[in-house]
């Protein structure tokens, strides 16, 4: 009960002294601007989850599950690139239970369409043919991923669909993308936020905590005299620290709230969600407010402690302390572990990581912020016995004897730039991956050419008609099957193919073509030509169906090498003149179709939607389909990753630096101003303090995020690359030499009124 | 060498004068002690005589130049070169050994910091305190630290050594070493001295005495 009472007296005194402080609300201010924010970041983090999981689920209930027996329904799903959105286009034919958000199975003729396609489609008169001469519905909220997403089901005829799959139901989740089904990186995405919000949150809290100790230290002095145990007396700070996480955290939580009504249905930064999905419970945001507010406060307290026990002004004793090792040894232990992990070939690297590798960055990051203060202070002490400049030599020594106030600015950046480098470089390996656009893009454009292969059912003319009238496409050239006449067997496919055709699809320079049927060599795929061999062999034939049905027996009479890659064709051709062979290429009816287009992104986006238009069933092979499909998510999670990082350095320079400079500076430069050190002097001597650190923590904070992602990426194949890094380390560096000049110009006010108020 | 004439200061425009109509003269070498019990303005006028604060009236001359006809950062240059300060803590700066102390005013004039350093250590050897050189500030007592700082304020060759409560902070015993140590002239040359306090000790052992009274400075 005393205690009780004893407890209320200290409180009541804790909020006594916030309301005697008006001179001393800038850091508390900071204080709570940067709680406030990182709230506002977990509540963003936790809804962004929760987009996530939306998304997942609406994608699962609406993914159709593949039957392998003869099913009542059959489908196809193409998707394909509209701007930097992602269209998707279910093909369906038969009759079966419609999918989530449709009223009834698509009949032929009749197209399903999302509103934001709807709308697209006003602006895009590619896209817009996949609506006109269709009776168009429209997919209600629950069959789509979210507002802005393109999709359409279309029915058509059985016929008419390439290699269809039969269809049993809705319902699954095989057909999500490998970035919503391998959850590794987004555990590893979640580590790294918390370690960018956390991190900073401690500090703040630490910051806000010695601040609020050192600003009464002379009360909070004259109280422990008085006989109030250290304890007690940390509780006057304690208080005012809870005060500001409580009212920080709400702040946020109100902001948060603000903000989600405000926005709505998005987009955020280019993403669209449903509001249902995005809502945080009461509950949760109740309870991150409380995390927040604890969390702060049971940081803050071993500094405010600290700060009581030792207060600033008794600093003069201030002796170079034996730096704990352990957090050294921790750091580099992880350090030269991650390195390992990065050097080790790949399946002994998947093999020894193996869920270790997120203990190992916790392990990094818990060293960094224990342990780069006594690194930094070590090396300090090295080059305090060498320099020759005076600036050089304040500098070490005060980072010798305190390495932790100038660190501590640092450390936030620090986390935050091992994160950044970390997924950074580990999506740009991503991005880089032979499965992604960037390579197969250069392969794709080679020879200024781009080839794209065709497949539909069932045969007919009108489809070449459709295509070849878009501006983009040079040519589009059938392909027929051949076989052999004697044994019927499948020979080679037939090219119909003039000569000046030939020259739009070759990527080299043809300079004549031979007479009569030449032989298309494909080392990879002919079967008669071999790459030592590149002859046709004198004894082949291949036969073909005519326009008129007859049959057309053609010998390659020589070989002409186009330089086509794997991708733009089925196997070795043969391409034949049809005019040689009296065929009128217009009369053919061909499933398969080559075409040549401009080589540029665009053209193939627009190819890939008249065809869809013309016919929703057929296939398209393009090369860098693959990072179609994968880039939508890719594109989310690179977007998400550098909201976070904003916010979080954000988070970082307001409140850390605006906190921490309140510390460092000021006092220790008194006696130097005194003996009339020259102001020029004393801010370089506060710029290097800042700088020195930055350096050393900055480049092993890079050195470790970037062995970090090369391990990481060991699991999924990908190698991280260091280009973007480099550049954020860079900016970082800058960032952190503006804070050092930001610091280094309160110099000068300090030393204005170095004797004001003191005495 | 050093002299002062009238000299008025505030603190704030509506303020009392704490210095009103101070005068002031000192020859070089000369040992000068200026009383007063704590509060009558004995550091204000230290700080105007070394250019760190400027008089609202009355004017500082050192060596024949007026201080106030200097910029900021000219006198920063002055007080660096020309005058050297004992505090009452001390004021050294902690995280730097003692030797490195002593060097520092010089280090700060631009010397090279071999040189700096081997005069500092001559005069910390003329303090009797050369022994503590690697030592950092918190490794030796008050009454050393002082003498460091005597030995910092002398490493120079400074016009003017102004020492603020030297002694406030020490026992006697100490403090007659410090004061010993402060009025050697063999260790001070031609460097005059004026010291703020409030212990006799420290005024008895000085050429002059004055008396800071109702801002004004009177023989005792
Ligand atoms: N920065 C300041 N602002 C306003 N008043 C001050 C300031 N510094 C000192 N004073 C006042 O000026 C008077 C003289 O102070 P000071 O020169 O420190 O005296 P002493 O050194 O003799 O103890 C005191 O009344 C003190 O309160
Ligand atoms: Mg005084």
């Amino acid at each position: 009960m005393r205690t009780v009472r004893r407890l209320r007296g200290v409180v009541g005194l804790g909020l006594r002294t916030i309301r005697g402080r008006a001179g001393s609300l800038g850091p508390a201010l900071a204080a709570i601007t940067g709680i406030a924010l990182a709230t506002f970041v977990v509540l963003a983090l936790l809804s962004a989850r929760n987009v996530a999981d939306g998304y997942r689920d609406r994608i699962t209930a609406r993914s159709p599950v593949e039957s392998t027996s003869v099913a009542d329904a059959v489908f196809t799903r193409t998707v394909a690139k509209v701007g930097q959105q992602m269209l998707t286009v279910f093909a369906v034919a038969g009759d079966t239970d419609p999918p989530p958000g449709l009223d009834e199975f698509p009949r032929p003729g009749q197209i399903y369409a999302s509103p934001a396609l709807v709308d697209e489609a006003t602006r895009n008169p590619d896209l817009a043919e996949l609506l006109t001469g269709r009776d168009v519905r429209q997919i209600g909220p629950i069959g789509l991923t979210d507002p802005g997403e393109l999709l359409a089901w279309v029915g058509v005829d059985r016929g008419e669909l390439v290699n269809p799959s039969g269809l049993r139901g809705f319902g699954t989740s095989d057909a999500l993308p490998p970035y919503l089904r391998e959850t590794g990186w987004m555990v590893f995405l979640g580590a790294s936020a918390a370690a960018v919000l956390l991190v900073p949150l401690a500090l703040i809290a630490g910051a806000a905590g010695r601040v609020n100790a050192s600003l009464r230290e002379r009360r909070l002095a004259a109280l422990r005299v008085l006989g109030l145990s250290r304890f007690r007396a940390a509780l006057i700070p304690l208080t005012e620290l809870s005060i500001l996480a409580f009212v920080g955290a709400s702040a946020g939580a109100v902001v948060f709230g603000l903000a989600s009504g405000v926005i709505g249905d998005g987009p955020v930064f280019g993403v669209s969600f449903f509001p249902e999905d995005a809502r945080l419970t009461v509950s949760t945001v109740g309870s991150v407010v409380a995390f927040v507010s604890l969390y702060t406060v049971a940081v803050g307290f071993l500094p405010t402690l600290r700060a009581v026990a030792t207060p600033t002004t008794t600093r003069p004793s201030l002796a170079v302390r034996r730096a704990r090792r352990w957090p050294m040894v921790i750091l580099v232990a992880t350090l030269l572990l991650l390195t390992l992990l990065a050097a080790l070939p790949e399946d002994w690297a998947v093999a020894a990581q193996a869920g270790g590798l997120y203990l190992i960055q916790l392990g990094f990051v818990v060293g960094l912020v224990g342990g780069l203060s006594s690194l930094v202070g070590w090396v300090a002490s090295k080059t305090a016995r060498r320099a020759t400049r005076v600036e050089t030599l304040l500098a070490a020594r005060r980072l010798e004897v305190d390495p932790g106030s100038a660190t501590r600015y640092l450390l936030g950046l620090a986390v935050m730039l091992f994160a950044v480098i970390a997924v950074g470089a580990f999506l740009d390996g991503l991005s880089g991956a032979p499965q992604f656009e960037a390579e197969v893009r250069a392969q794709q454009y080679a020879g200024g050419k781009q080839l794209v292969r065709v497949e539909h059912v069932p045969p007919g003319r009108d489809l070449r008609e459709a295509l070849g009238s878009a501006d983009v496409v040079r040519a589009v050239l059938p392909v027929v099957d051949g076989y052999d006449a004697a044994s019927g067997e499948e020979r080679s496919p037939v090219l119909l193919a003039d000569c000046p055709s030939l020259r739009e699809l070759a990527r080299i320079d043809i300079a004549a073509c031979p007479e009569g049927p030449v032989l298309i060599p494909e080392p990879e795929f002919g079967g008669f030509v071999g790459p030592d061999l590149p002859e046709p062999d004198p004894g082949m034939s291949v036969t073909f169906q005519g326009a008129g049905g007859e049959e057309v027996t053609v010998i390659p009479t020589g070989f002409l090498d186009l330089g086509l890659e794997p991708i733009d064709v089925a196997g070795g051709m043969v391409a034949v003149d049809p005019r040689a062979v009296g065929i009128d290429p217009g009369d053919v009816d061909a499933v398969e179709y080559i075409a040549a287009l401009d080589p540029s992104p665009e053209a193939a986006e627009r190819f890939a939607l008249r065809l869809l238009g013309a016919a929703p069933g057929s296939r398209l092979f393009v090369p860098g389909e693959a990072g179609i499909s994968g880039s939508r998510e890719l594109s989310w999670v690179s977007r998400y990753l550098g909201i976070l990082l904003a916010l979080g350095a954000v988070l970082v320079f307001v409140s850390v630096a605006v906190v921490g400079l309140q510390l460092t500076v000021g006092r220790p430069t008194r006696a130097l101003v005194a003996i009339g050190a020259p102001t020029r002097v004393l801010r370089r001597v506060e710029m290097l303090i800042l700088m020195f650190p930055a350096v050393v923590g900055l480049t092993i904070a890079i050195g470790g995020g970037f062995a970090m992602s090369l391990a990481a990426g060991k699991t999924l194949g990908v190698k991280a690359s260091l280009g973007r890094p480099l550049v954020v380390y860079v900016v970082a560096l800058g960032a952190s030499g503006l804070l050092a000049a930001l610091g280094a110009r309160r110099v000068t006010q300090a030393g204005d009124s170095v004797f004001e108020g003191e005495d | 060498m050093l002299r002062a004439l009238d000299l008025r200061f505030r603190y704030r425009d509506d303020g009392l004068w704490v210095v009103d109509g101070a005068s002031l003269a000192v020859k070089p070498g000369e040992a000068v002690a200026i009383m007063g019990p704590s509060g009558t303005g004995k550091t204000t006028l230290l700080h105007l005589l070394c250019g760190l604060f400027l008089p609202v009236e009355g004017e500082v001359w050192l060596q024949g130049a007026q201080l106030s006809a200097f910029s900021d950062r000219a006198r920063s240059r002055i007080r660096l070169e020309r005058f050297g300060f004992v505090f009452q803590f001390g004021e050294l700066v902690p995280e730097l050994t003692v030797l490195e102390n002593v060097a520092l005013p010089l280090m700060l004039a631009g010397r090279p910091r071999r040189e700096a350093e081997r005069r500092a250590r001559d005069q910390l050897d003329a303090l009797g305190v050369g022994r503590y050189g690697s030592r950092r500030v918190a490794e030796i007592s008050g009454g050393e630290a002082q003498r460091v700082a005597i030995a910092r304020a002398l490493v120079h060759d400074p016009d003017v050594v102004l020492a603020d409560e030297p002694t406030g902070a020490l026992d006697e015993a100490t403090s007659e070493r410090v004061i010993e140590s402060l009025v050697d002239p063999t260790v001070r040359g031609n460097t005059a001295l004026v010291v703020a306090t409030h212990d006799s000790l420290v005024a008895e052992a000085m050429d002059r005495v004055l008396v800071l009274v109702d801002g004004m400075l009177k023989e005792r």
